[in-house]
């Protein structure tokens, strides 16, 4: 089916890996005026090989399964990102090949359907995040002169996922034998994005951050010793600990395996060149000295971390306990009412709507469960439960 | 045509001779022993012609040949072979009678001529025997040839030169073993493989089905296929030439001279090559302005898949002499050079991306009957292999389906810039004793060694590589066997046997509790015994039952092991997986009414396989890793059933059926959660395929010694799921569709098979197939082959 071209008109706050599907005034307007759109929310479900996507009404209760139902794909995504509530991008990150994505959305009877027939990367991608119209999607890569640095492909959410790309050579930005790559992206809301810098055999602990046009030109480098290296770390794999609050502010956040600053956070105040001095945040202590590698946008000041299983982790220890920050009042509180690190198998991309985190958990002995947490208190109760299928891959709300 | 056909079609022509062609000629008479008792059962025929025919209960055959020069050989099992010239002439009559002596049988000896493939179908195992020589006239590859076999499946992913797998009473990958002339294929690189190995190079295949002998050393639960080659010693030349649809070539030359004195040389050369560019159907199309795919119907020519490879195989030895019935040492040499048009699905296309392969494999061969003392035969081969291995993605383009392509940044169509090697080199060494202690006993010793050290082995780009995946990776496996064979009467012999499997594997592990990796060289080893047991029983001359038993283990890979640090996971504590298997059969070969032969072939097996060594996958992070997890259970039946009418006409079906389903309970090992595909068919395997035949025979056309055949083949492969069958919405699901299609083949022999000219039609529907998903086969194509065969001994007139 062809998307609908209203819905891409909709103002945009998307997400990636940060998401952000209700406007800041959702808390203080319990009563609509005017009757909201019909929604249902998006499961990718998983069994083995194979991803089913499935619609149901609600995520904070009741059974659904993949036996029988779900929109089959022989495909694995790794990555799930959002136009608003009008579409759910399901990307798949291959290694050796490029990357591929798939749109679906509701039709007019509010059945799930796949919009378009999806779009390729070819350079793939490691870490995706929002920029104004597009969700930017960015990696080291070898260019076509041979030398390396990042590349950046803008998916042009009003224009039918048009893809166009960008290119930023990254030796000699962050000093003159130095080369990075660039981890994570947030808009700042000014016509530029921000993204973390990782130097290649450097210094963990300094934290950069480049400061980006639309065309990927650099502004300003942003330069803080108070925290490392702002991304989070899986063997080979490299995740965002960026986002920005409901306000437009970035945060940034670091505790890089090997280093020797506390797991902190600062903060970017919109439009601003440089982090905010007064600002800083140790979170490590506060979470038990265990360490953290990926961090979404909840609602509000509430920012959601995932921590590392391990207090003295390595780049593959399993990151399955949560916690729930608030960047205003520098309070933490562990996500409590979940399974134990013992016995969860594996968990999903979580998602945070209805002023709520969803978040998807598998355990050894139980069906994937979706598990509802309010931000404020971090405790959380079982939502829908999905028989049959062996995980979840991620979630969405999506309105018709 | 496997010889399986032969058989009965050998018997009809002993009783068909009386519809003689004028200048026609006979030779007809009795096969007896020194004691004068009558030989039934033994093969008369005529050398390197398709002459032949079966003695029957009284000893006696016939047969009808053009005038000419001929070589008259008989064999039969547990007899020496005779071998008589005879000088026919037109409507002549000659009778000629054999004495044969009593010969000390090699038992168990995988490479044997003449009537082995009588032989091996008449073993206790499970086995099928398809006689290639039928073929020879034909553009297929050996993959193809297999494909012919009940309960093979062979699955391409494209055209000339593309991969195939192998699925064997639904076993696939390296449960199931290859082999040429007993030594291990899989060491031999992809420039010398299945894909791309003329049928004119082998003499026959064997399948072995779930029950393997000791001579395939090899932990191969799943069964085993062996490619005999020509292994005869005369002299002769083979030429070829075929051309096709898809601007596909494929010349080959095989000669062979063996002098007076024994010494003896043979050589194997041939070359592919094909642009591959068959029409594909999608379903949608990549715009490579925008990025996105656009849905619709399309159809476009492959623009990027060419292959090619030359191969050369020669050996240099002797044979019967005194030291050695055989002594050969062989090199073989080949390379290819490849296009790789499209990722693992068609969704994604490739332009410029290449491939390349050199593999040298030296070799050498001892075989001994009585050595040292009467009745111990003993056989010993080694291969040596290097294989190179290049992969080449540097182009910054981005392709579509059309072929057009835009400019882009960033290099490599995979989304990495890639230039790498991989070297390889391996090793394997067949040691095979077997002494036949009396009329009733025998006794063999079968040891296999095989290793290979690697260096890079990821298919990760070099760029992408750390230390550990330049650290040595190393295996050693021997497998000894031993086995016992009884042999009651001329109706019943039985056949026990046992292996040990014992395997030492080296390789970098990752010893890091926290922060960075850190990857130190570590050794693992493994052993464990499997057994079997394999019985016989003739009921009468026309039927045949069968039934055998393995208990069979595959040993874990060391990448199963040890990981690599990229996207494989380590897991020291795996297991050998392993496999219950069963097979019983039958066979009825019967003549009625002088000229109509029927053959039916029926086999049931049943298998059970548990600790599957299965990659668990997890999709969040990208890597894998190996478990012991799963339990197979399998239960199918093969079919053979063929119809013979004089030497005019032969009908025949093959049918495979198999429900193989999960019958693992549980989600996980250490979980309660009941798995929502217990009982489920397994995923991506066809389980209902078979194939009908018929070919017309014209002989003596437009001449003496002329032959017209015309084949006509049916193929299907029933519909079947990529995923679980019980997940998913109907309509949604991953589905690779019933294939039907349908081919011709037309060939014309001339003086005895001198001079050839086949023309082929295959898939002449032009279906739309595909052995996996979304990979699209070629459709329509045609074929055209000249053959020319020369021979010292025969001079083919």
């Amino acid at each position: 089916m062809k998307i609908k071209a209203h819905l891409w008109l909709i103002p945009l706050t998307v997400l990636g890996l940060v998401m952000i599907s209700c406007s800041e005034n959702d808390n203080q307007d319990p009563d609509p005026v005017e009757p909201s759109a019909p929604s249902k929310y998006f499961i990718a479900a998983e069994n083995n090989d194979g991803t089913y996507f499935i619609a149901v009404d609600s995520l904070t209760g009741g059974i659904t399964t993949t036996s029988g139902n779900g929109i089959e794909d022989p495909n694995s995504y790794t990555h799930y990102a959002y136009n608003g509530t009008d579409a759910v991008l399901a990307i798949s990150y291959r290694q050796g090949n490029p990357a591929v994505g798939r749109i679906f959305g509701l039709d007019e009877l509010g059945l799930l359907s796949e919009i378009g027939a999806g779009f390729q990367m070819t350079a793939g991608f490691s870490s995706l995040g929002p920029f104004e119209n597009y969700l930017v999607a960015t990696r080291r890569t070898t260019f076509s002169d041979e030398t390396q640095g990042q590349n950046f492909y803008f998916i042009d959410l009003e224009n039918d996922a048009a893809i166009s790309d960008k290119q930023l050579a990254t030796y000699g930005i962050l000093g003159d034998t130095l080369d990075c790559q660039l981890v994570g992206v947030v808009d700042a809301g000014d016509g530029t994005f921000l993204s973390a810098a990782e130097v290649i055999d450097g210094d963990v602990d300094d934290c950069y951050m480049l400061k980006l046009d639309g065309d990927a030109n650099v502004v300003t480098v942003l330069n803080d010793d108070r925290i490392g290296r702002a991304l989070g770390q899986f063997r080979s794999a490299r995740y965002s600990l960026i986002a920005n609050d409901d306000e437009g502010n970035t945060f940034v956040f670091a505790n890089p395996i090997g280093g020797t600053k506390k797991g902190a956070a600062l903060k970017i105040n919109q439009g601003e060149t440089d982090f905010d001095d007064s600002y800083y945040f140790n979170i490590q202590d506060l979470a038990d000295d265990f360490t953290f590698r990926k961090v979404w946008h909840l609602t509000g000041k509430y920012f959601l971390l995932e921590f590392y299983n391990e207090l003295e982790p390595s780049s593959n220890t399993p990151a399955t306990q949560y916690g729930i920050v608030n960047m205003d009042t520098k309070s933490f509180n562990w996500v409590t009412g979940i399974p134990s690190i013992e016995d969860i198998d594996n968990v999903g991309w979580p998602y945070a709507g209805d002023d709520l985190v969803y978040l998807p958990i598998t355990t050894v002995d139980s069906n994937p469960v979706v598990y509802v947490v309010d931000p404020e208190t971090a405790s959380a109760y079982a939502g829908v439960e999905i028989e049959s299928a062996t995980g979840i891959g991620g979630l969405a709300k999506l309105t018709y | 045509m496997t010889i399986r056909y032969l058989i009965p079609l050998l018997v009809l022509f002993s009783f068909t001779s009386s519809i003689a062609q004028t200048d026609t000629a006979f030779i007809y008479g009795k096969v007896l022993t020194n004691d004068k008792e009558a030989v039934p059962g033994a093969y008369v025929f005529l050398e390197n012609t398709a002459i032949k025919s079966i003695t029957n209960d009284l000893g006696e055959f016939q047969l009808e040949a053009s005038p000419g020069e001929y070589n008259l050989v008989c064999q039969t099992i547990g007899y020496e072979t005779k071998i008589q010239s005879v000088h026919l002439k037109s409507e002549q009559k000659i009778e000629i009678s054999f004495s044969v002596n009593e010969k000390e049988e090699v038992l168990n000896d995988i490479v044997i001529s003449g009537n082995a493939i009588k032989q091996v179908q008449e073993s206790p195992y499970n086995v099928v025997a398809l006689d290639a020589k039928d073929l020879h006239n034909s553009t297929m590859d050996l993959g193809g040839m297999l494909n012919r076999a009940s309960g093979v499946k062979i699955r391409s992913s494209g055209g000339v030169g593309s991969n195939l797998s192998i699925s064997l009473n639904g076993f696939t990958g390296s449960r199931v073993k290859v082999f040429m002339n007993g030594v291990p294929m899989e060491g031999f690189g992809s420039a010398f493989q299945l894909n791309n190995i003329p049928v004119s190079v082998a003499n026959r295949i064997e399948v072995y089905k779930g029950v393997v002998p000791i001579e395939f050393g090899s932990d191969a639960i799943g069964g085993a296929i062996n490619i005999v080659t020509n292994q005869e010693s005369n002299t002769f030349l083979d030429l070829s030439y075929s051309f096709g649809s898809f601007n596909t070539h494929k010349p080959s030359v095989s000669a062979g001279y063996t002098s007076k004195n024994g010494f003896s040389v043979q050589l194997n050369a041939f070359l592919n090559y094909s642009d591959n560019c068959y029409k594909v159907h999608l379903d949608k199309m990549l715009d490579i302005e925008t990025g996105s795919y656009k849905r619709g119907d399309y159809t476009v020519k492959r623009f990027h898949d060419s292959y090619f490879n030359r191969t050369i195989m020669t050996q240099v030895g002797f044979v019967e002499k005194p030291w050695a019935d055989r002594f050969f040492i062989g090199l073989t040499a080949g390379e290819l050079d490849a296009d790789i048009q499209n990722a693992s699905t068609m969704e994604i296309v490739y332009g410029q991306r290449t491939r390349s392969a050199k593999t040298i494999l030296p070799s050498i061969e001892y075989y001994k009957r009585d050595l040292f003392i009467d009745n111990l035969t003993f056989r010993l081969t080694g291969n040596l292999n290097f294989n190179v291995n290049h992969n080449i993605d540097t182009a910054a383009r981005l392709y579509n389906w059309y072929g057009d392509y835009l400019p882009i940044k960033t290099r490599g169509e995979s989304g990495t810039n890639t230039l790498s090697e991989y070297t390889n080199q391996n090793f394997s060494s067949t040691a095979n004793t077997s002494y036949r202690i009396n009329k009733h006993h025998s006794i063999s010793l079968n040891d296999v060694i095989t290793g290979y050290s690697r260096k890079v082995s990821s298919d990760v780009p070099v760029e992408d590589l750390t230390a550990a995946d330049t650290m040595r990776r190393a295996a050693i496996k021997n497998v000894l066997g031993l086995s016992y064979v009884y042999r009651y009467n001329e109706n019943w012999n039985v056949n026990i046997f046992g292996k040990h499997y014992h395997q030492y594997i080296v390789g970098p592990m990752d010893t890091a509790s926290t922060g960075d990796p850190k990857y130190e060289e570590q050794a693992r080893s493994f052993q464990t015994t499997g057994y079997g047991i394999a019985l016989t029983h003739f009921l009468n001359k026309e039927i045949q039952l069968k039934a055998s038993l393995e208990r069979a283990y595959r040993l874990p890979s060391g990448r199963q092991l040890f990981g690599d640090e990229l996207l494989t996971s380590a897991n020291t504590d795996l297991k050998p997986e392993n496999s219950t298997n069963v097979n019983i059969g039958g066979s009825i070969n019967q003549v009625f009414s002088r000229f109509h032969t029927i053959y039916i072939d029926l086999g049931a097996y049943y298998r059970f396989n548990k600790d599957f060594i299965r990659q668990v996958q997890n999709a969040r992070y990208g890597t894998i890793s190996n478990v012991n997890f799963g339990q197979v259970r399998n239960i199918g039946v093969d079919l053979e059933a063929r119809y013979y009418y004089k030497n005019t006409l032969t009908l025949g079906s093959t049918l495979t059926y198999m429900d193989m389903r999960n019958r693992e309970k549980l989600r996980s090992a250490n979980s309660s959660v009941v798995d929502a595909t217990y009982n489920n068919r397994m995923p991506n395997i066809p389980y209902f395929y078979g194939s009908t035949d018929a070919t017309y025979y014209k002989h003596n056309l437009f001449g003496i010694g002329n032959v017209l055949s015309i084949n006509y083949t049916f193929n299907f492969v029933g519909e079947f799921y990529l995923l679980w069958e019980s997940q998913g919405t109907p309509n949604t699901k991953a589905t690779l569709p019933r294939q039907l299609y349908h081919d011709l083949i037309i060939n014309y022999s001339l003086k005895n098979g001198k001079y050839n000219i086949s023309l082929e039609a295959l898939n002449f529907t032009n279906a739309q197939l595909y052995d996996n998903w979304s990979m699209q086969k070629p459709g329509r194509s045609f074929n055209v082959k000249v053959r020319y065969y020369w021979n010292k001994t025969l001079n083919n007139n």
